[in-house]
């Protein structure tokens, strides 16, 4: 497949886009290419300034979207079933042992192969 | 062999260079990005370090980073899991970074040390604390003791250190945290978390610890071994934004104070009675340990290390004979901690030299700084450095607030005479100068007095040396005549200075006290309220400038403020800061 038969084809794809989509993709790609003509053109100018600022306006509250709904996915039913095995995974439970020091486990990988180690 | 140990990403980063068990240098990002208790990768500490000892990142043998960082993510994921729906809010505000920046540690280290392929090592948090006090100090078998707010579970640990090996017997785990509970209390008292902590122990002896036995019956469960447990009803750090919760304000009869506004005797109170548990806990543990290892010399670190009124007791009242405090016993003492590890321990190589002082970071040559005063317009004098002592130490006795820039900046958050501001401790007014119109920080704050060392144990209660300031001790009933470094219960937060570790400071406290008779001078750090202890000939000039400093000492030149060219400044420098 030459050049022209990919771009005709890639053409004819988003040609059949749904229009939602179509916006969608046409929305982010304006963006990115106001964003690299700012790098090139004014990455000090006042406007790139506003613009990385209204940009990270709207990444702040798209993060906060996903990350509630990661929060609710997969912290919520963990959390749930922690809560009915009546499992507390910070052991804040009041408890009158005599003591609260517990052993430090050494790493099984040995020290040094643990040192290679984030964990 | 070079070693590069970097801590970061939490508070106060920092980067040490070890070259063959020695440290060349050790810095905090803070005093070089101008950014009080700097948490980002420490960029401009690590060049520092690599230039001064003459190598660039491709000629390092091993990079050590201070803690495990997928360890903390684990404790943080079952945190959020524990304390769900209430940890949604520190999830969403934590998430982010640890997706950009905390989960890259690795490739981060790559990037920003370009060319260097050799092995990242890691090591846990608290073995860094433990490596960073016990292969610096003199001893060649200690017990070892780190206490802080949370490395990765643990938030305080103790074990051996013997020749270039560490063990950690055991651990207290997070929640259950000792530098978190006395965080919480500082939070509640108004001042900033992991930056004003010190300030609650200064405030502690104005008030009576009236609520000690409720503070042990209700929020710590205090073993008799030092091991606690805290009751996390009283606490929101495990799933909020802020320390303490609305059961913490009900338990203490009200809100938590708002900053900047006027503190009564509850206040004290309440700074008097975490103090006391703090101490009495920390004792424990050191009975504890001593009980369990039956050593007679103990190291310490962590944040809860440069509590020095507990440190003093621990000397005083433990069967511990030695005691030795890393000088950078937070995080930023990492570095120099894993870094140490990573040679001594997993490279099996034997100690270098114990520390002397803790002078590790950058110094400026007369010609640097004359280069710098030239520009600025300044008017100086160069003195020879008898000169230097003799003028200084009399302009010291006349009552004069003397800015102090000399040799290589000291590592961790004390100023030990290489940047400090000093004055004459008897004159009763000096403290309130200081604190209003120098420093611009609150008036309850106590300074700190430098001695001779060998003149320690007349004037003041203590018969060991304090090199780093972190030990307090009483001044001596007939030696009273010192009131602006006396706190209000006749303490004294002391550095002991010798000869070794600095000549000149030491000559110019000599000097002083053949002037005046008294062998000490108060000794604060050389920054303002919120601002990082000044660095280079340029942050000292406009520290001295801004304030109500008379003279400014730079290297050989002296500076006497009213020969100045009046400052030009674009920027309110009182804005530049945020309070802590």
């Amino acid at each position: 497949m030459n050049l022209t038969e990919y771009v005709s084809r890639l053409g004819a794809r988003l040609a059949h886009l749904p229009t939602h989509t179509k916006v969608l993709l046409a929305f982010a790609t304006s963006v990115l290419l106001v964003e690299l003509a700012f790098r090139r053109f004014g990455p000090r100018s006042k406007a790139y300034a506003r613009w990385t600022k209204g940009v990270e306006a709207v990444g702040a509250v798209w993060t906060a979207v996903l990350l509630s709904i990661v929060y609710l996915v997969s912290v919520g039913p963990v959390s749930v079933f922690m809560k009915l095995t009546r499992k507390d995974l910070l052991d804040r439970a009041a408890g009158s042992d005599p003591t609260f020091w517990k052993a430090h486990e050494p790493n099984p990988l040995g020290a040094l192969a643990a040192a290679r180690h984030q964990f | 062999m070079n070693v590069l140990g970097i801590s970061c990403f939490y508070h106060d980063s920092a980067a040490a260079l070890l070259r063959d068990g020695v440290v060349v240098a050790a810095c905090q990002e803070e005093r070089l990005s101008r950014k009080k208790h700097d948490q980002d990768f420490p960029a401009r500490a690590v060049k520092y370090v690599l230039k001064q000892g003459g190598i660039g990142p491709g000629d390092l043998d091993a990079v050590g980073f201070y803690d495990k960082p997928l360890l903390k993510f684990e404790r943080m994921l079952s945190t959020y899991i524990a304390t769900f729906p209430r940890s949604f809010g520190s999830f969403r505000k934590a998430m982010p970074v640890w997706i950009k920046e905390k989960l890259w540690v690795p490739s981060i280290i790559r990037k920003e040390l370009r060319p260097y392929k050799g092995p990242i090592l890691f090591a846990e948090h608290h073995m860094s604390h433990a490596a960073s006090c016990f292969f610096v100090s003199p001893f060649e078998e200690a017990a070892i003791l780190t206490v802080d707010g949370v490395g990765e579970w643990a938030t305080a640990s103790f074990g051996v250190g013997k020749g270039n090996d560490i063990t950690l017997f055991k651990e207290i785990r997070f929640p259950h945290s000792l530098g978190l509970l006395y965080s919480a209390f500082t939070y509640y008292l108004g001042f900033k978390v992991n930056s004003a902590e010190y300030k609650v122990m200064g405030l502690a002896p104005y008030g009576k610890p009236v609520h000690v036995d409720r503070i042990m019956k209700e929020i710590v469960h205090l073993n008799d071994d030092g091991s606690f447990k805290l009751n996390m009803k009283y606490f929101s750090y495990d799933y909020g934004l802020t320390m303490t919760n609305g059961a913490f304000s009900d338990f203490f009869g009200g809100p938590p104070r708002k900053p900047e506004t006027w503190m009564t005797e509850r206040e004290f109170d309440i700074a008097a009675s975490i103090q006391k548990v703090c101490e009495e806990v920390v004792l424990r543990m050191a009975r504890y340990i001593h009980e369990q290892t039956r050593l007679t010399r103990l190291c310490m670190a962590g944040g809860v290390a440069l509590n020095c009124v507990a440190n003093g007791r621990v000397i005083r009242e433990t069967p511990f004979k030695e005691l030795f405090v890393q000088p950078a016993a937070g995080d930023a003492g990492g570095s120099v901690g894993v870094a140490h590890y990573v040679y001594n321990t997993l490279g099996k190589q034997p100690r270098g030299p114990a520390w002397t002082h803790a002078y590790l970071g950058p110094e400026y040559d007369d010609a640097e700084i004359r280069g710098y005063l030239d520009g600025a317009g300044a008017t100086y004098r160069v003195l020879s450095d008898a000169d230097v002592v003799r003028e200084t130490a009399r302009l010291i006795a006349d009552g004069n607030v003397i800015g102090w820039f000399q040799g290589r900046m000291e590592f961790g958050p004390r100023a030990l005479g290489g940047r400090s501001i000093l004055a004459d401790p008897r004159d009763p007014k000096m403290r309130d100068t200081l604190n209003m119109k120098i420093k611009f920080r609150e008036g309850f704050r106590p300074f700190a007095p430098s001695v001779l060392a060998d003149k320690a144990s007349e004037w003041f209660e203590i018969d060991c040396d304090s090199p780093y300031m972190l030990l307090v001790a009483q001044v001596r009933e007939g030696k009273r005549c010192i009131p602006s470094v006396t706190h209000v219960d006749n303490s004294a937060r002391l550095q002991t200075v010798t000869r070794e570790a600095s000549p000149l400071y030491y000559d110019l406290i000599g000097e002083f006290e053949r002037l005046t008779g008294v062998p000490v001078v108060i000794n604060t750090s050389f920054n303002v309220r919120g601002e990082p202890i000044v660095c280079t000939p340029h942050d000292a000039y406009l520290c001295f400038m801004r304030t109500n400093m008379d003279h400014l000492v730079l290297g050989h030149h002296l500076l006497e403020k009213k020969q100045q060219p009046p400052l030009r400044e674009d920027v309110d420098w009182r804005t530049q800061y945020e309070l802590d």
